[in-house]
Formats: structure tokens, sequence, C-alpha cells
């Protein structure tokens, strides 16, 4: 610590440095209260109070620097139950009333149809819809695709690749349920940590399409009607799931009972071990892929050729002739088990394994 | 996969393979080559040139090898002065470059094992091959011997308290990078701060040689490995300026090793026997994850992700390849690391995000803190992860301390 | 000297004891020494004798260092401001180990 030379300064006192004395007991941000955790991002210590208001700030913040609604705009909100989607319902309804967004939030829950996981979860969205007083509206694969479930989704095809249908179906099953309510907008429960292992994961696996979009708080996907946006993009999982804890949420916790749990080795763990040996990687990390850029061959002229059309099985919007979902069904409804995305029939063992490995959040 | 004996070298087909690499059995001639055509394809430039007008030979451009004395920086030494012997054999004595072989000696803040001198390493190297290179060796401290040097330290970057250090510095000749590196606490800006140190050494010592060229000893391994963890580091934007190859400062870089893993560079120097020459510091890199810095924690899940599955590491150099380069004609530079910089307040972009206000109470005093003094004077710009990595660093050697608000508020409430 | 506390389980950690949500328990220091135990005998604890799956790196890494991205609050205050595994367990703390792992 440097030493100052002001005459004015008391000689005994100023030779022993400030920070070598005990650190304050204090929130460093109101120096008032007790501290109740210490802030990843910035490695401040703050009291509860303190931490309500920078982490619902920091959220309105993002939501009106890269004005993510309008007045009067109705806006899906993805609802698992879990503790981000809770986490969101609950900070948009503070905000919306706050800062009198005029946004009218919806609940938007998925039904996979998993037993004994996604019973309970809707059990919570349902009293969440009670508690914030949003509207919900429950869509199920059954109904959406030909009377599949989940549980028989694997029952046909065993445990391998069920995460590469749940994950076209979830996706196309969002954008139904708005387009039912007549929504054009659903926000998702991405937090900070999701976004910094999708840059990870883009990298590991050279996923060039979308490693210099992946981090974009709006994304809108050619082919679907619906936009998509983040308002937790830059929020720790850390703070998320004190808040959580601290305003006593109603949320529910258990993995997918299909999700594979070989967590050593993944993105995921990668992530949270950054994060112990310096815990800004993780916003470090989010801004290392707001740089990066990559340069498309007349990508722009690929995109225009590209044009919308609709699935000609179910009236979809889809880039190809057939949507992906309805080629993962006829797969299905002919009773077999091959998997036709992305070639993986023919992955050599180690393709397979790695994508076993890296797959643990598919977006 | 385990070599069976008796199994014979897939390529020669004659001679005993007694090494796999990439499920390939290799006996140790044709690894050698193997490994050297790697390196002379990325390096195909550096030929013997002659005059078309007189038939005499030009005279060779002059390359800086930084070497590190890791099996790497190592094994492309010997790739480099085997390729001079052949040059000078088959040329008469001419040769496509001149190799100096520059070592920064960081004994003061990494000592190596006793015993353990890098100048008489790089001597004895030097004798080894017949005199065929330059060597030198430069303390790190060499740093600080140019006062200049401490700019690098001098800046008034920051609103955000604890960035900023202040302007008015006395030098009293006596500033050591102990003294720097000391100051930081955490590990990995600890190596940061050491490597953008090492790496203007040698910048420094090229431009001293008038070498035109640096090639850098970075295997594909090292490569990955540094992508993930300049990403992590919030230094994702200069990944194509300095991970590919290309003018840099006036000179031109290169990683010749590119398309080597780290495995196939060590298993180079056992076959060689030139392992006596290794030389790395007595610290062992930590195993509890707490007390590790960033490169360790992706150096370990490399080689374990290597292990398992090898092309996630071409993978993620070939990804990296493809990434745009978007700093290279950037107007400023970083006043830390050198590196040019795009953005020139990276410090508003953390600031958009964070709010670092107390929770509103009922006294009247809540928006003070919201008016940061704008400052007309010229700033240093520094980049964003300059900025990770000095965050809370103060230094011994500023004499006056302009005392941010919180900091006088303590210094009062404690004594 | 053996200290009284309570133990929470949430964020599908739980799924790891048991399905248990809360526990009492009284701990003495694991070294057999006198003085009060910390935090990091109370993990060493749990993994040995409450700890129903089998799989501890679920919990635990390095030995016994609490994995990261499970947080643990003691007496609702994140523990890195307490000291960690160092933390010396008063009479009727409550700590509270929650995985943030899981499914959002």
């Amino acid at each position: 610590m440097p030493q100052p030379r002001e005459p004015a300064q008391p000689p005994s006192t100023c030779i022993v440095p400030p920070r070598s004395v005990p650190l304050s007991t204090t929130c460093e941000l109101c120096h008032n209260r007790k501290p109740y955790l210490r802030r990843p991002k910035t490695g401040q210590k703050i009291c509860q109070p303190c931490f309500f208001h920078v982490f619902e700030t920091e959220i309105h913040n993002t939501i009106t620097s890269r004005k993510l609604f309008y007045r009067g705009e109705r806006v899906a909100l993805g609802a698992s139950g879990g503790k981000d989607s809770t986490v969101l319902a609950y900070v948009l309804k503070v905000l919306n009333e706050r800062y009198d967004y005029g946004v009218e939030f919806v609940l938007l829950s998925i039904d996979e149809g998993i037993k004994g996981y996604r019973d309970d979860s809707l059990e919570t969205v349902k009293r969440n819809k009670q508690q914030y007083d949003m509207a919900l509206e429950i869509v199920s694969y059954k109904e959406l695709y030909d009377d599949w479930s989940m549980d028989d989704i694997v029952a046909q095809i065993g445990n391998r690749n069920n995460c590469t249908y749940c994950g076209v179906f979830r996706r196309q099953a969002l954008d139904r349920g708005a387009q039912k309510l007549g929504i054009k907008h659903v926000v998702t429960g991405h937090n900070a940590d999701d976004m910094a292992e999708t840059v990870l994961m883009n990298l590991l696996r050279g996923d060039t399409a979308r490693l210099d979009r992946c981090t974009a708080i709006i994304t809108q996907s050619a082919d679907s009607p619906v936009k998509r946006s983040k308002p937790l993009k830059y929020a720790y999982e850390k703070e998320i799931v004190l808040y959580a804890h601290y305003k006593k949420l109603d949320y529910f916790s258990t993995e997918c009972i299909y999700s594979p749990e070989a967590f050593r080795g993944t993105a995921r763990a990668l992530i949270k071990n950054l994060e112990t040996v310096r815990p800004s990687a993780i916003i470090d990390i989010i801004r290392s892929g707001e740089t990066f850029a990559l340069e498309r061959k007349s990508g722009g002229a690929r995109l225009k050729e590209l044009k919308l059309r609709t699935c000609e099985r179910c009236g979809y919007i889809s880039s190809n002739r057939i949507c992906k979902a309805c080629v993962l069904l006829e797969g299905l409804n002919a009773g077999r088990a091959a998997v036709q995305v992305n070639g993986a029939e023919d992955e050599p063992a180690e393709g397979l394994a790695l994508h076993k490995r890296l797959e643990h959040l598919s977006f | 996969m385990t070599l069976e004996p008796g199994t014979p070298c897939r390529r020669c087909k004659q001679n005993a393979a007694i090494y796999i690499s990439r499920k390939e059995p290799f006996c140790k001639e044709c690894f050698v080559r193997f490994l050297r055509g790697k390196q002379r394809k990325q390096m195909a430039d550096y030929k013997v040139c002659y005059d078309p007008a007189t038939s005499s030979p030009q005279i060779p451009p002059r390359i800086l090898l930084a070497l590190s004395l890791s099996e790497s920086s190592l094994s492309l030494f010997e790739m480099l002065v085997s390729l001079l012997h052949e040059q000078r054999k088959m040329h008469r004595g001419n040769s496509g470059f001149e190799l100096f072989a520059v070592h920064v000696d960081q004994s003061e803040v990494y000592p190596y094992p006793t015993g353990v001198d890098p100048k008489s390493v790089l001597e004895s190297m030097r004798q080894a091959y017949n005199e065929t290179c330059t060597t030198v060796c430069t303390p790190v401290g060499d740093f600080f011997a140019d006062t200049r040097s401490l700019r690098h330290f001098q800046h008034d970057v920051s609103d955000i308290a604890d960035y900023s250090f202040v302007k008015d510095l006395t030098l009293d000749g006596t500033v050591t990078v102990s003294d720097v590196l000391s100051n930081i606490r955490d590990r990995t800006s600890k190596l940061d701060i050491l490597q953008t140190i090492r790496e203007s050494l040698v910048l420094e010592a090229a431009k001293k040689l008038q070498c035109t060229s640096i090639v850098w000893g970075d295997t594909m391994s090292r490569l990955a490995e540094k992508t993930l963890s300049l990403t992590a580091k919030g230094r994702g934007s200069v990944i194509p300026y300095i991970l590919s190859d290309g003018f840099r400062n006036g000179i031109y870089n290169l990683y010749p090793l590119r398309e080597v893993l780290r495995a196939e560079a060590e298993e180079y120097v056992r076959m060689l026997n030139i392992s006596q020459y290794v030389t790395k510091p007595s610290i062992k890199p930590p195993n509890v994850l707490r007390m590790m810095t960033i490169d360790d924690l992706l150096g370990n899940y490399f080689a374990d992700v290597e292990k398992g599955f090898p092309s996630i590491v071409s993978t993620v150099v070939r990804t990296a390849a493809k990434l745009t380069d978007q700093v290279a004609y950037a107007s400023d530079n970083c006043a830390i690391c050198g590196l040019p910089c795009d953005d020139t307040s990276p410090e508003r972009w953390l600031q958009d995000i964070t709010v670092n206000q107390s929770a509103p109470s009922h006294d009247a005093h809540d928006e003070q803190d919201k008016v940061a003094p704008s400052k007309d004077e010229e700033k240093s710009v520094i980049c964003y992860g300059c900025l990770v990595a000095t965050k809370g660093v103060t230094f011994p050697w500023i004499s006056t301390m302009r005392y941010s608000k919180e900091e006088t508020l303590d210094e009062y409430e404690l004594h | 000297m053996a200290v009284p506390l309570t133990v929470e389980f949430s964020g599908g950690l739980e799924t790891l004891f048991n399905n248990t949500r809360s526990i009492k328990l009284s701990l003495a220091r694991s070294d057999g020494s006198d003085s009060p135990p910390t935090v990091a005998d109370l993990v060493v604890h749990l993994c040995a004798k409450v700890m129903t799956d089998k799989r501890s790196e679920l919990f635990v890494i390095d030995g016994f260092h609490v994995r990261p991205g499970i947080l643990v609050l003691i007496n609702d205050a994140d523990w890195e401001l307490e000291g960690e595994e160092d933390y010396v367990i008063q009479p009727g703390d409550q700590i509270l180990f929650a995985s943030t792992l899981h499914g959002g």
C-alpha cells in the first residue's frame, strides 16, 4: 500500500495501511448492514437489501438498455418450475410494477411427459401462476407430436440420444405454445453460467455457426416465427440461487431423470472450476464471446436464398421441406431407433462419446 | 493403444516401431522425420535463396526463437538447428535463415532447481550443436532496467474504484519484477503480467538483434489451451491476433509446431536424447483446485481431454483460426499488455452490467455516487483482460495516492 | 467437544442424502481433539456417515473439498464471508448446502 505523504495525516496511524486491518464487517455498498454474500462479479461483500437492489436493477438495466420489451407487448415466459425461470418470473413481475413497463407476461410451460419429474415441476408452475398472478399455458409433447411423450420416446429409442429429441421438440413446443397465445416473444431463464458454458462448448466442438451469435441477448432464427431473449444473461447462477433462497421463492429442483449425470469433465464442471479460481471468469467469458466474430462467406446472400417455407407435414415454418421435428417423428413412428440428426448414425465411437460428454445443455 | 512387440513402422515398413502417435506405429527415424516435416511445412519460406541476377546466395533473414527450455521449445530448437545443418550441407555453407535463441531467465521470481543455471545450459547447447546459432539469456529483471517499461503500470484509467493507478510516479531505479508481482495476489493475474513482461523482453531482443521473425514453440495442445484461457480471462478479442501467424509490431510471428501435439514434442525430446536441456522452474503446479491458475486448470482439462478425445484439440485450434481479427487495425494499444485494443473503454461495459449503489434508503444521499467526474484529459487505454488482471492492485513505488472516497472512509472508521 | 447444529440440503443435493432436507446432529472434531469442529470436519462427517449415495464426487472433490457449484450458507450467510472450510462451528448453527447445478 502507498503511504500518503500529506502532512495533514496523523503520522502514527498512516504507517498502518488501511487494508491490512481485519476486513470491515459492514456491507461494502451501504456501509451499514451486515454483509450476507460475496458477489462473484465484483468480489464485493454485500447485505441482503443491497443484493436485492443490485440484482434487480442490473436486470432492469439489461432490459432497458437492450430495449427488450415495448409497452403493451405480450411476452411468454418459458417456465419450467426450476430456479432460473422462477426467479425470472418473480423479478419480471417486480420490475414490471416498479418501472411500469406495461408488459403482459404469460407463463408458458412444456409438458414433456416425464413422470416423476415434470408432473412435480408443473405443480410448482401452477403455484407460480397464483403467486405471480400470471396466466399459464401448458403445451404437451403428447398433443403436439402424434401422442408421443418423452417417456414413450425413451421407451422406444433408449437412453442414448433422447436429449436430441427433447431439444428439437422443446424448441418447437415453446414456439407453438407462444403462437397459440398469439405471442411473438419468449423470454427464457438462461443465466450467465449458461452463456459462458455455451461459449466454451461451441469452441470445444468447433461450432462456428453458433460461436459468434451464442452470446446475443435476442435471437431469432430463420425457422422460427418467435423471437427469444434472455434477461438473466448477465446474472450469475450463484446469485440466482441466493436470490431465490433469500426471497423464499417456490421452485422445484431435480435433475431431469434422463439427463446424464456424468458431470466430471463437462463444460459445466469447467465453468464452475473457473469460477472457483477466479469468480469473474464467467462474465469474462461472456465478454470474450461478445467480441468473437466470424466471416461468413456470402452469408447474407445465403440467408436471403433460404427463404422461409413451411413444413410439408405440419405446416410449421422450416428451412427444409420437412421440419426437424417431423423428421424425428417419422423415425419414431416407423419404429426405428436410428437417429438421423447431424448424421450421428455414422459417427465413430469417439465422436459419439465426445458428443455425450459435451452435451449437457442444448440450446 | 499399446504397441505390440515386433510391430513394424508403418512408414518405412522395415524398422520396428517404437512409438504410436495418432494411432500410427513409428520407428525413431520416421517419427523424427514426421515431426520435422510438420515444422518445415510451416517454415517453407525459410529456404536458401539465390539472387537471380548474380546467382549468389541472398543474405538470410534473422529468426528469433523464444526458447523457454520446455520440451516444446526445445524440440523446435532441435528441428531448426537440424534444418540449418542440412541447408549448409546442401548449399555449400549457406542457409535460409540465421538463428538466435533467446531465453528469458525468470529465476528472480520462479527459481530453477538448485544448481541449474540456464546460461550454462544454453552454452552447452550451443557447443553441442557446433555453434550453429547464437544463444542469449535475458534476466527477467531487465524489463525494468529501462524505466520506460514502468509506463506499463502507470495509468489513470477507470472510474471504478480500485482500478485507478496514479500518474505521479517516483522512480528510484529499484523497482523489480518481484515487487510488481508481489503486489498481485491473484496467481492467474501474476502469471499474466509475467507473461506480458516475458513477451515484451522477447520483442525487445528481436528488435535489438534485428530479427525479422519470431518463432514460438507452442504446440497444438498449448494453442488450444491458450484459446480457452484467453477466452476465460476476457481476452477473447485478441485470440486471432496473437494465436495466428502474422505481423505484430512489425515482426512476423509464427508457430511452427501448430500441428504437433504436446505428447509428440515430449517424445521427440526423449528419442533424440536432449532431455538434459529441459529446464523448468522448481515450483510444481498445485493439485488443489483453489490454488490453481486459469492456465493450470485448462492445462489439466486438456491433458484429460487429449487422452480420450484428441480431436478436440485440433477442433479448438481450427475454430480459433476462423475467428476474424478485429483488433489488428485498432488505433489504440493497451497500456499494460501492449496489444491492440479496439474498445477504448472496456470499463464501460462492466459498469453497464454492474450496479454499484446501495439499496435506496429514506435518507436523501443515495444519488451522490451517481455523478462521476467526467475527465477531459487523455486517458490511457487498458484492455478488458488487463482491467480484470490488475483489479485491486496497487504498487508500492507510487508515492502519492488519490484515495477513493471509500478508502478514506475506511481509514477514519478504523483508526 | 461436540457441538449441536442443523444441516440442510437443497437444490437437488438432498437426493444424495436419502432425500433428507434437514438433519440435526452433534459434531466433534474429526482429529479427536477437544477444540470445536470446523466446516471441514462437518464435510468429512457428512461424506462418511450421512451420505447415502455412493458417488461422493457429486459432493466433494480433491479429497474433502466441497465441489464447485455447491453453495454453502452458514446461518444464511455465504460461507465465503465466514472463512469457508475453516469456519469454527458454533452451537446451534444452521448450515445449508445448496446445489446450483440442477435444472433451471
